[in-house]
């Protein structure tokens, strides 16, 4: 079986080869970028392989995903209509860009004020019922912090460009960015809906100097898992009455067996894909 | 029809197995296609992989719908009142979650029914509409659930959500093994609107876990002024 998917990777490196950026389908082997524009005061273009990826992009928007074939990128932004041979304000080359993958690529200044572009793969893997993801994602030109959910922390000491990442009870928390160690505010309350099945990406950008720290909120549904079960009854007096299902129990019997018979059939065919593909 | 019925009852037999099985796969099976249109199959995505929206007082940020109403299709309007006419079965309806355990919250009474508020709603586009509730409690005895293994397939359900009435008519009634059920497939965010309803049944084994079967009830929605 690893060997199937070996061969489709390689296929698809093969396609990516002659497709760069074309608009691809949504086949399974591409990855999933979106692009975040975290730079203040300047509205640029990017280009990916010299090939423009966004353009006109102001601070502070972020892109819907692109489906990319998987591969190396070289990832320049430059002031916009200054086109693929304009002057670089930030550069990153050879960035990889993994089969399946969803992938927010950050413009950001790092914490000296410096602009520097951070790939961060977003985990798109199942969230148990009943709970949301929140990330968080340290991009501004600010020391280390904690961020607060309803005055408690939740993630501590993030510095300039981590994330921190945790699984909690779907609902709105007002959330809260600190100086770690500290009660200082420097970003919110606000509130955020933490939606259930949801990964909700925070993004902290801007510069503590400038003055400008600011929210950025990327979400990235379907993730929720169904239930461990439907415990039905408590007591035990209804086992006793006629259900109807009486003389069908051999029916449930058959259909379990025909159930598992198509399920090994189909098994069988079946190429494995890796759970973040259902996030699609 | 009555001429059938004599002489090729062992055929009817079998064709009704046959549908019960293909019910029963459609239950059992994780979310694939199958010709009831019981489930609507992969993916369960929503189709919307990734959304931005102002958090709070976040400015500059490009500002979309916050995840809560993301779905254009999804009236607000929760289920509230669940109705059975043949059954006589009329029971509130409650919105619950999931337990400390991961499983779907219920009403503490056999007299409530859950409705299991992370899933589709009544008005919505798509997807299950799921309400369970027990169907007995320890202080209570049986509760109006246990009358719905007697539902038989045409039989009409009513949904009150806010001013809505949503009607439903029954497609199957299936009791299947707590370890085989297909939960996604029961809480499927996806494929045609309908209700799900669930509940216990079969054997009760107090040291195993109490019932050891769930009884699910499929229903499709009717359009509206049916």
């Amino acid at each position: 079986m690893k060997n199937i998917i070996r061969t489709i990777v390689a296929a698809a490196a093969l396609t990516g080869a002659s497709l760069a950026l074309a608009p691809a389908a949504h086949a399974a082997q591409d990855a999933h970028v979106s692009v975040l524009h975290a730079v203040p005061g300047v509205t640029v273009d990017v280009y990916a392989n010299g090939n423009a990826l966004v353009t006109d992009f102001k601070p502070g928007t972020l892109t819907d995903p692109m489906a990319v074939p998987a591969g190396d990128y070289d990832l320049k932004v430059v002031a916009a209509g200054d086109g693929a041979d304009g002057k670089a304000l930030i550069e990153a080359n050879g960035v990889g860009v993994p089969a399946g993958a969803n992938i927010t690529v950050v413009a950001h200044l790092d914490a000296s004020g410096k602009p520097v572009l951070t790939p961060y793969v977003n985990d798109t893997s199942a969230i148990a019922a009943g709970q949301a993801r929140l990330t968080v994602r340290h991009d501004a030109a600010a020391p280390a912090v904690d961020v607060r959910a309803g005055g408690d922390p939740v993630f501590t000491d993030l510095v300039n460009p981590k994330e921190d990442s945790a699984d909690i009870p779907a609902g709105t928390v007002s959330a809260d960015v600190v100086l770690a160690g500290t009660d200082q505010v420097v970003i919110g309350p606000a509130d955020l809906q933490l939606a259930e099945g949801v990964h909700t990406i925070v993004y902290a950008w801007g510069s503590a100097a400038d003055d400008n720290l600011k929210l950025a909120v990327q979400t990235i549904s379907g993730m929720h898992s169904a239930p461990s079960g439907v415990p039905g009854g408590t007591g035990g007096q209804a086992a006793g009455e006629a259900d109807g299902f009486a003389s069908s129990g051999w029916m449930v019997l058959a259909g379990g067996l025909l159930a598992a018979l198509l399920a090994g059939l189909l098994t069988s065919r079946m190429i494995p894909r890796p759970a973040r593909s259902r996030n699609r | 029809m009555r001429h059938l019925r004599t002489t090729t009852g062992r055929a009817v037999t079998i064709a009704v197995a046959a549908l019960s099985g293909a019910l029963l796969t459609a239950l059992l099976l994780p979310d694939r296609t199958p010709s009831d249109g019981f489930t609507a199959g992969r993916p369960e995505a929503t189709g919307l992989p990734g959304e931005v929206l102002a958090a709070g007082q976040a400015e500059g940020s490009t500002t979309r719908q916050p995840p809560t109403t993301r779905r254009p299709d999804s009236p607000t309007a929760v289920p509230r009142l669940l109705t059975i006419p043949r059954l006589g079965l009329r029971m509130p309806v409650l919105a619950r979650g999931v337990d400390d355990r991961g499983a779907m919250a219920l009403p503490d009474s056999g007299s409530r029914v859950g409705w299991y508020r992370f899933g589709s709603r009544p008005l919505d586009r798509s997807g299950a509409t799921v309400l369970a509730g027990h169907v007995d409690t320890r202080a209570e005895g049986a509760g109006p659930l246990a009358g719905l293994a007697a539902l038989r397939v045409g039989d009409l359900i009513e949904v009150r959500a806010g001013r809505r009435a949503v009607t439903y008519a029954t497609t199957s009634v299936t009791r299947v093994s707590k370890a085989l059920i297909d939960l996604p497939a029961v809480f499927s965010r996806v494929g045609p609107a309908r209700l799900h309803l669930v509940t216990c049944g079969g054997a009760y084994l107090p040291e195993d876990g109490g019932y050891q079967d769930n009884v699910v009830v499929v229903a499709q929605r009717l359009p509206s002024g049916s």
